[in-house]
């Protein structure tokens, strides 16, 4: 393209010597060019485009996997407001209220995770976000068994270990969810629908537990 | 190519394309929107198998949303008629609401959430609102203090509402919502 450019340079460019050409040869010449050179310009900006927005996840320091996968490191979901307020990387966009966020961060590297919950009065969901964005799987505590919600998270190769390991004839009695990406979020979420249920959607979401799955 | 051209070239390139990239990222999914009425939603934005804006625009900034299965949030930048939603104006808002176990309507800027401070009321639940016989809401946005439900609103210039829907059947069916499924947002006057 470079080459190309530079064998068909017009004179406008150049102060060399040349043969007068029309007034209006020439600025035809220059439009052409300027038409050329802008062309070359779009077609590099939408290939920097295109760049841009496809490595913003991965790039991104901001969104919630990333920003929230400390916390839950002692086995327990813990509220994401101290992190909101204290890291200064902004305010949660979609953010509800009137609603309790404790979060989790997990790392199937180190083996399947077990997700426990105990449901309340107030609606309750526990959803999974892989790190790159998306929700993998959302479940309500309207799948709760006797008050509980209870499941593991793990790998397709864990699940196939893990299937293997039991014994024949024997139905597993767990709930399982493979995941695409090895981290990401457990994110727990009640509602509060008066401001009295607060503290039950508070102590809801922080009563999660995530731990190993063995 | 001489230097200055090739300065065009790569300045052209940068700000046409940087500055698109930039102009895409907002707080509004690009594509594959739900419209009913002045509400809209995007609930294929965090599917697995959502398009790239959407993944760039729910990863750039801290988002928490809510699955399919979890909830629905839609949200309003305008009115019934297609207005600009602005602090400017007093809105009502009257109608039925979908089935859920629970439901909220919160103010919020155009890009970011509504900070409040102690005491003020920038949200409603759905267990704290009047309902007339047949079920449907009244409430009133407005700076001045109204009779019935009054969500005061601060003088914060362009503004969105958001209705979200917890643990709803229509989830998984947003794609056939209509203006008559959710309530209208009808501007009663200006300031």
């Amino acid at each position: 393209m470079i080459r190309a450019a530079q064998t068909s340079s017009p004179t406008i460019w150049r102060a060399q010597p040349r043969p007068r050409a029309g007034f209006m040869a020439r600025a035809g010449r220059a439009g052409a060019r300027i038409v050329y050179l802008t062309l070359c310009g779009l077609v590099l900006g939408a290939i920097i485009h295109i760049v841009t927005i496809l490595s913003v996840p991965w790039l991104a320091r901001n969104d919630a996997a990333a920003r929230f996968a400390e916390l839950g490191a002692e086995g327990k979901a813990q509220h994401i407001d101290s992190i909101v307020a204290n890291d200064g990387a902004g305010p949660v966009v979609d953010l509800d209220p009137a609603t309790a966020v404790a979060a989790c961060g997990y790392d199937l590297t180190e083996g399947p995770m077990r997700v426990t919950a105990r449901t309340g009065a107030t609606p309750l969901a526990i959803s999974i976000l892989p790190r790159g964005g998306g929700v993998a799987y959302a479940i309500t505590d309207r799948a709760a068994i006797r008050g509980v919600i209870d499941f593991v998270l793990l790998t397709p190769a864990q699940l196939a270990d893990r299937a293997g390991r039991e014994d024949d004839g024997e139905a597993a009695r767990e709930l399982r969810v493979t995941l695409p990406k090895m981290q990401g979020l457990i994110v727990a979420r009640a509602l509060a629908r008066r401001p009295a249920d607060r503290a039950e959607a508070d102590m809801l979401v922080a009563d999660v537990i995530c731990g190993g799955a063995d | 190519m001489r230097p200055l051209q090739l300065a065009y070239v790569l300045t052209l390139a940068a700000v046409s394309g940087l500055g698109s990239a930039y102009a895409m990222l907002g707080e509004r999914i690009p594509f594959q929107r739900v419209l009913a009425g002045p509400w809209e939603a995007s609930p294929r934005a965090h599917a697995p198998d959502a398009d790239a804006y959407a993944r760039a625009i729910m990863t750039q900034r801290t988002h928490l949303p809510l699955g399919i299965g979890e909830g629905l949030a839609l949200t309003a930048f305008a009115d019934g008629e297609g207005r600009r939603l602005t602090s400017d104006c007093d809105y009502q808002i009257t109608g039925l609401t979908p089935p859920a176990r629970g439901w909220t309507l919160t103010l919020a800027r155009p890009n970011e959430p509504l900070r409040a401070g102690p005491g003020d009321r920038i949200a409603f639940a759905d267990a704290e609102l009047t309902r007339n016989e047949l079920g449907a809401v009244n409430i009133t946005l407005s700076a001045q203090p109204t009779p019935g439900d009054w969500l005061p609103l601060p003088d914060i210039g362009p503004f969105r509402l958001v209705l979200r829907l917890y643990d709803t059947p229509v989830s998984g069916t947003a794609r056939e919502l209509t203006a008559r499924d959710l309530p209208d947002v009808r501007r009663i006057g200006c300031r």
